[in-house]
Order: C-alpha cells, then sequence, then structure tokens
C-alpha cells in the first residue's frame, strides 16, 4: 500500500512538472513600425464564427455583419479601441448649440463606382438609419438631419446630447451612396454593395465566404488598406477555427473559443493577442416579481455568488471580476470598481440580508441561453442554494430570450453586455423607460435614476459626468437590480509572423492594418 | 413503369404540401421571433412590431401560408427574414455542396461496405470477419461531431495532408465531410450485407450449385449476392434521410456552407421561409433517392419489375 501511494505521489509529481508554462498571450499593440513590414500586398483570411447577414447597413446590428461591412462603407466617425467616435469621412464638426451639431465631410472622397461622395449621399444614408429599427435608441435623440452645403450636413437632437459622435459609429451608420442605395431599395438586390470604403466588394459565397479586395483610391491615402484583400471565412466550431490558423490556412481567428487556450498559448507557431473588453456578464433580476423587488433581496444575491468561481468556469479565469451593479466595465467614463466599497463574496452577509428582508428563501429560475451562461449558472445555483434560493437553469434559444423578457418568464437570467465608452450610451436602456420590455430586462425603473442619467446627458464636459456617474453607480449599488460578475477578455489567435493585429474592448477591428 | 414513375413523383406534391404545413405550423407556434436575433442588443418591443410589419409578421396564421404556398406553387421560396435576399439564392448557393458530400459519403460507403460485407460473410469466422465486426460497431457508435474533430486533427493538423474545411479545395475538400458523416452509414451497410449474406450462402441452392460444381466465386457472385443485396439497397435508401441529418454536423465541424447548416441556423433564428426551403430541397431528395431505390429493385429483381408494371397498368 505504501509503496502503491509513493507511487502515485511520482506519477502526481511527474505530471505537475510535465505541465508546461503557458506562454502569456501579447498585448495588440498601440503602434507598429510600418519599416519592418515584410509585405503590404498579403491576402489576408480571417475566420469568423458566424456569416454576415446583410450589406444594408440598417437591417441588423450583428457585430460579425458589422466588423464587414465597415470595410466597404465609410462612416462619419470610426471608433477607437474604447469604441468611442473618431472621424472618418467628418473633416470637422461644431456644435452651433446644444441641440445642433453641423458635420463637414472631406472633398473629393471618391466612390467605388468612380463618383463623388457628397452631403447628399450622407443625408440620404443617414435618413435611412433613422428610420430603420437596427439602430434603435442610439438614434433616439436626433430629430433631423439636414444638407448645409455640398459638404456639410446638420443635425438637429431633441436635448443635449454628447455621445452623437459615438453613436455615429453604429454600423448602420454606414454612408450608402444615394443612388446605389436607392438602385437596391427598389430591386431589393444589396448582393454587389459600393461604398466609399478601404475595400471594393470582390464576391460572396453566403455562408462561406467574403472577399474584398483593395481600393487603391481610398479618399484617405495616408491610412489606406496594408494589405491587397481582405476574405473573410466562416468557421461555426470554435476548435475549428483554431485548426484554421494552426495548418496556415487563415490568418487571423477573430472569435477565438478559450477553450483551445491552453493549447495554443504552447504553441510557437501561432500568436495569442489580447486586449482588456468591456463585455460585462452579469446575472439579471427581474425585480417587478416577488422578493426580487426587495432591494435587500437583491443586495443579498449580490454577496450571495462567488464571481472568481464565476470567472473559472466561464471564461477559464480569463478576465476580471467586477463589483458593479450597472453594466459599468472598468473602462467606461467613471467607473469605478466596487462602489461605496459594498460588495465581496460574503454568504453570511447574504443570510442576514435575506432574513432581514424576511425572507424565507423561494424557488425561482435562471435563464440562459449561452454556453458560458450556462456554466457560469450552475456555480450561481449553487451559491444561491445557500442562501435558501433554489433556482432550476433553464436553457432557451437566443430568439426566444426576448420574449420571454417581455412575457416576465425570466426572474433571473445570466448574459452579457457589451459597453460603450460613455454611459450615456447604455444606461437609460439598460434602466430607464427607453428600454422596458426591451433590453432593461430587469424591468427597473427609478424616476431618481432617472434624473441622474438626465444630468448625465445634460453636461459636455467629461469631469463632470464622471462625477454624475459616479453617483449612478454608487446608487445602483445600493439599488442591486443585478449582479456583475465579471469582464471577459478578447483575444485575437492568428499567424505568428502577422503584423498591425489590433483589438478594440468588443472585438479584434481595423482590418485594413493587417500585414506582414 | 414510366407511369409508375408519373405516379410516384405526383404523389410528391401532397407530400410536399403537408410537410410545408406541419413545418409552418410548429415554426408559428414556437416561443421566439426572427426580430430578436435581428435586432440584438438594439430590441426593444417597438422597433420589432415595426420590423414584423415590414417582414410581415403580423399578418394572420393562414395569410402568412397561403401567400407562402403561393409563392412555392411558383417557384419561390420566399425571402429570409434575416438576411432579406431570396432563399433560393441561398439554396442554390448552398445545396451544390451538401449535394457533393452526400454523394461522396455514398459512393465510398458502398464500394467499401458491400465488399468487406460479403468478403466477411464468406469467411465468418476468419480474423478478418472479426475485425470487420470491430469497425461495424466503431463506425455505428461514433458521434460524428467527435469523429470529425479527430479527422481534423490526424489529417489537418498532424500530418497537413488536407484542408482544414470549406470548399475551396475540390475533392480534397469532401473527403473528410463524406468519411466523418459516412462512418455510421458504412457500419450499416456493412452490417445488413454481411448477415444477408450469411443467410444467403446457407440457402439450398447454393448448396446445389455447388454440388452442381459452380466455383465457390461464381455462386457467390452470380446467385448468392443478387439475393443478399436487396436489404442492402433498402437500407442504403432508407438511411439517405439520415445522411443528410448528419450533414448538420458535418459541416458545422468542418465548416462547409451547405443546406444541413443553413437549415440549423435558421431554425435557431426562427427563420421560417429558410426553414421551409431547406426541408422541401431535402425531402424532395430522400423521396427521389427512395424512387431510385424501387427502380433499382426492379433491375436487380425482374419480379418485382413485373410487380410495377403490372400496377401502373391498372
Amino acid at each position: 500500500m505504501k509503496r502503491f501511494s509513493f507511487l502515485l505521489v511520482a506519477l502526481l509529481m511527474a505530471a505537475v512538472m510535465a505541465t508546461p508554462v503557458l506562454a502569456a498571450p501579447k498585448e495588440a499593440p498601440d503602434v507598429f513600425d510600418l519599416s519592418e513590414a515584410t509585405n503590404l500586398d498579403a491576402d489576408i483570411v480571417i475566420v469568423q464564427a458566424l456569416d454576415m447577414v446583410s450589406w444594408d447597413p440598417t437591417n441588423t446590428s450583428d457585430l460579425s455583419n458589422g466588423y464587414v461591412i465597415n470595410n466597404v462603407y465609410s462612416k462619419l466617425f470610426t471608433f477607437d479601441r474604447n469604441l468611442n467616435g473618431i472621424p472618418e469621412l467628418c473633416e470637422s464638426y461644431e456644435m452651433l448649440s446644444e441641440n445642433e451639431w453641423h458635420f463637414k465631410i472631406y472633398e473629393g472622397i471618391k466612390v467605388h463606382d468612380g463618383s463623388i461622395l457628397t452631403a447628399d449621399d450622407v443625408v440620404h444614408s443617414l435618413n435611412r438609419t433613422k428610420n430603420g429599427t437596427a439602430i434603435g435608441a442610439l438614434f433616439a435623440p436626433v430629430v433631423e438631419i439636414s444638407k448645409v452645403d455640398d459638404l456639410t450636413l446638420r443635425i438637429l437632437t431633441s436635448g443635449p446630447y454628447p455621445a452623437l459622435p459615438t453613436a455615429l459609429t453604429h454600423q448602420s451608420t454606414c454612408i450608402v451612396p444615394q443612388a446605389y442605395a436607392e438602385q437596391a431599395e427598389a430591386s431589393g438586390d444589396w448582393s454587389h454593395p459600393i461604398g466609399s470604403g478601404r475595400y471594393t466588394f470582390t464576391s460572396r459565397l453566403i455562408g462561406d465566404s467574403i472577399k474584398l479586395t483593395r481600393f487603391d483610391d481610398y479618399f484617405n491615402q495616408d491610412d489606406k488598406a496594408l494589405n491587397n484583400s481582405l476574405t473573410f471565412k466562416v468557421i461555426p466550431e470554435g476548435s475549428s477555427r483554431t485548426i484554421a490558423v494552426e495548418t496556415g490556412a487563415a490568418d487571423m481567428n477573430v472569435d477565438f473559443s478559450t477553450v483551445d487556450y491552453n493549447r495554443v498559448a504552447n504553441d510557437d507557431s501561432v500568436a495569442l493577442w489580447q486586449h482588456y473588453s468591456q463585455t460585462v456578464w452579469h446575472l439579471g433580476m427581474n425585480t417587478t416579481l416577488e422578493w426580487f423587488n426587495n432591494p435587500l433581496v437583491r443586495q443579498a444575491v449580490n454577496f450571495a455568488v462567488n464571481r472568481d468561481d464565476c470567472l473559472e468556469v466561464g471564461h477559464n479565469g480569463l478576465g476580471t471580476v467586477v463589483y458593479n451593479c450597472a453594466t459599468f466595465a472598468p473602462t467606461c467614463l467613471g467607473a469605478i470598481d466596487n462602489p461605496l466599497d459594498m460588495y465581496s463574496y460574503d454568504p453570511e452577509r447574504a443570510k442576514a440580508l435575506m432574513a432581514e428582508a424576511g425572507c424565507p428563501g423561494f424557488d425561482t429560475e435562471i435563464i440562459v441561453f449561452r454556453d458560458e451562461a450556462e456554466r457560469i449558472a450552475q456555480v450561481v445555483q449553487a451559491d444561491l442554494a445557500d442562501i435558501g434560493i433554489n433556482a432550476q437553469i433553464v436553457r432557451i434559444e437566443n430568439a426566444v430570450f426576448a420574449s420571454m423578457i417581455a412575457e416576465h418568464k425570466a426572474p433571473m437570467f445570466i448574459t452579457s453586455w457589451g459597453a460603450y465608452w460613455d454611459p450615456d450610451l447604455f444606461l437609460a436602456r439598460r434602466f430607464g423607460t427607453a428600454g422596458i420590455g426591451g433590453v432593461n430586462r430587469g424591468w427597473y425603473l427609478n424616476e431618481e435614476l432617472d434624473e441622474l442619467i438626465a444630468e448625465g446627458r445634460a453636461s459636455f464636459d467629461n469631469e463632470v459626468r464622471a462625477e454624475v456617474y459616479k453617483r449612478v453607480q454608487e446608487f445602483m449599488a445600493i439599488e442591486a437590480p443585478e449582479v456583475d460578475l465579471y469582464v471577459s477578455i478578447m483575444f485575437a489567435m492568428t499567424n505568428k509572423d502577422l503584423r498591425g493585429v489590433e483589438i478594440n474592448v468588443e472585438r479584434p477591428f481595423n482590418y485594413y492594418k493587417l500585414h506582414y | 413503369m414510366y407511369k409508375y414513375i408519373l405516379g410516384r413523383l405526383i404523389i410528391l406534391i401532397p407530400v410536399i404540401l403537408a410537410l410545408t404545413f406541419v413545418v409552418f405550423t410548429i415554426m408559428y407556434f414556437t416561443p421566439g421571433d426572427p426580430t430578436a436575433v435581428i435586432l440584438g442588443n438594439e430590441y426593444s418591443p417597438e422597433a420589432s412590431e415595426q420590423l414584423k410589419a415590414e417582414l410581415g409578421l403580423d399578418r394572420p396564421f393562414f395569410v402568412q401560408y397561403v401567400n407562402y404556398v403561393i409563392g412555392l406553387c411558383q417557384g419561390n421560396f420566399g425571402m429570409s427574414y434575416i438576411t432579406r435576399a431570396p432563399v433560393s439564392e441561398q439554396l442554390s448557393a448552398r445545396f451544390p455542396h451538401t449535394f457533393k458530400i452526400v454523394i461522396a459519403a455514398m459512393v465510398f460507403c458502398v464500394a467499401l461496405g458491400i465488399p468487406i460485407g460479403v468478403y466477411s460473410a464468406t469467411k465468418p469466422n476468419s480474423i478478418f470477419s472479426n475485425i470487420t465486426m470491430i469497425i461495424g460497431l466503431l463506425g455505428v457508435s461514433l458521434p460524428i461531431f467527435w469523429f470529425g474533430l479527430l479527422l481534423l486533427l490526424l489529417f489537418s493538423v498532424q500530418l497537413g495532408w488536407l484542408p482544414p474545411g470549406g470548399m475551396d479545395h475540390g475533392f480534397r475538400s469532401i473527403i473528410m465531410p463524406a468519411l466523418a458523416v459516412g462512418a455510421n452509414y458504412m457500419a450499416n451497410i456493412m452490417r445488413t450485407t454481411r448477415s444477408t449474406m450469411l443467410e444467403s450462402v446457407r440457402q439450398d441452392y447454393i448448396r446445389t450449385a455447388r454440388a452442381k460444381g459452380v466455383s465457390r466465386g461464381a455462386v457467390i457472385r452470380r446467385h448468392a449476392l443478387p439475393n443478399a443485396l436487396m436489404p442492402t439497397i433498402t437500407v442504403v435508401g432508407m438511411n439517405i434521410g439520415a445522411l443528410l441529418g448528419g450533414m448538420v454536423l458535418s459541416e458545422t465541424v468542418f465548416a462547409i456552407p451547405g443546406t444541413g447548416r443553413m437549415l440549423v441556423e435558421a431554425i435557431k433564428s426562427r427563420d421560417t421561409p429558410s426553414v421551409l426551403g431547406c426541408l422541401v430541397v431535402m425531402a424532395l431528395c430522400v423521396a427521389i433517392s427512395n424512387l431510385i431505390v424501387d427502380l433499382i429493385y426492379a433491375f436487380i429483381d425482374p419480379r418485382i419489375k413485373a410487380q410495377y408494371s403490372a400496377k401502373a397498368g391498372n
């Protein structure tokens, strides 16, 4: 028996020693030196999980769609790593009053068909965006879009809207030349898009691939594409995407599955890049239902859940635990790590709060529709059982989630939210009247919060706004309408020699910079 | 004979109509709606209603269904709710890939499964026979998804012989998806051939033929095999539906842009026109392949051919 134990220990030690030390992923650099480039005419193949949906920008707000069409169309503003608006077609802009903005586009912007882009095209395109559904609440404050002169347009808003430049980065604000848009709308055929972006459309095989070729007449020659073409290949299965890069069939995997993390982090033949994200995984509660309408019970839930365990099972420990209750990622404007230093994993405190609320415990359901959420739900289920809340996990499909929310059939749910840097772009929708029945999934309404959100929107001074948002987070910590769990990390897996890799807070981006 | 074929084809019309009605009804009453998928984080009840009106989803059930059927009768599969492009356009882009792999899997499975089944039946207690039995058992039990990933790791990552996915490399792109989806199919053919051949070689007429001096090979080829093939052909025909079903998994692992994957994506996003389009095409495939199997019966067995002709004459 002793000998057997010794052998067992020896084997275990050998196994531990044999386990390779994982190489840390590289942080995607802010700048790169073009003088070291060896090939600026490469044909880059990118693999992603989902196919694009439509070349009509007003059709969808799907991420996979946006990161493809952004290459063919240009927008007034593109986004930086924090998803803040930075000018693209827009040469300059000014606010004539709190409600009136003027945007001037560059002169002589060439469209893929050889024509020149004018303010008429931009106005027509943005009016299509405004009348469509994909932009959602981001354009709700926009009252009127009109032309001032051939290069200038005016946007009137219903009140102060400091986040307008960021709202103008949304994919549905892609500028489609008026002539092409009218023709495509009349025929219903959007299959051969024409824009003023860095790439022209070459071909698409539905469900398989999209090929784009560099547009040499792109208006900003100092920032044109650093590769000859981009091909987007659709590979739904995570490990198959990893294998595509490992075998050289693709240059970049933009939907890296962390299931393959250990294998890839150890593989010298490929590179793994990372960047922090603003994707906040959270546990929501329907605040209109019995017990969840009591802030003390909601606080108890916040104390009861072990966020570290959630991160471990949800994303293999790759992310940052957060103790927020208002979907603020740590990098959002005015974000504070743990408002009022209120929360930690403290089951005893949770039990005390349940007792204080007079709650003897109850049965409920946790609704999930993604694999990560289902894994997290198992941790949450066990944690809640400790304080007398018996939660059953219910797995549904994405298409059903919205109707379950609308019909109050989701007492608890686990999902993620990609937060903008500017909280004004999500707060009112997530916790205000604007999102009721929609993305205010917890049905949380509070006039005091509405006033705070309006106060944050009223100023154009970010320091003032940050102070308001600090108060919002403190208010929400006490109200506790949701349990923010963690912020996951964004990864990009590439060929080891690929350069120009950039990742923003929601996805790898700026594919036009990829080169060897 | 031609009348028989025509009759079978005409029967397809009510079958397809019944299929569309059942599927349309299920999709209509299944919880969830495509606007939730389209709008994502921009979802709001107002936007959803606006979108439903644009897509015609606010109309009554029977209006929607009748409109669909009228379109279908004119060869129009409708517009996808998600991409807002014609479903027929997607089907014509995707179905050829599925068809190629299914045909390759069938050819591969029939070409290997029948000879192996015959050989192992003629040498029932040999090592070869036992090995084929084990292979057959493995083939039946291997999950397509897992087997597909193993093939990928071996032939693409380790050996680098085959492309990891997609349809860009011609025949080489087809090999692994066909193997993955066909493993189960081949095992079924092999096992059925073996068991029916075992039955066949024990018949009196086989013994008589051997007693008259006909060689063993000739007896198997001319007398035992044709009789043993009937159940095998039934298995080949009956399993085409299963093969098409297996394509859903094979296409996912190997990133094949076929109808199997399209069907799953359409079901998930409640894209009813796309679901119906895929199922109509698949149903037609199954029905036509079964018809072909029935015709092959007639060529193998003259008695069946005579029955078909008699039925058609009546």
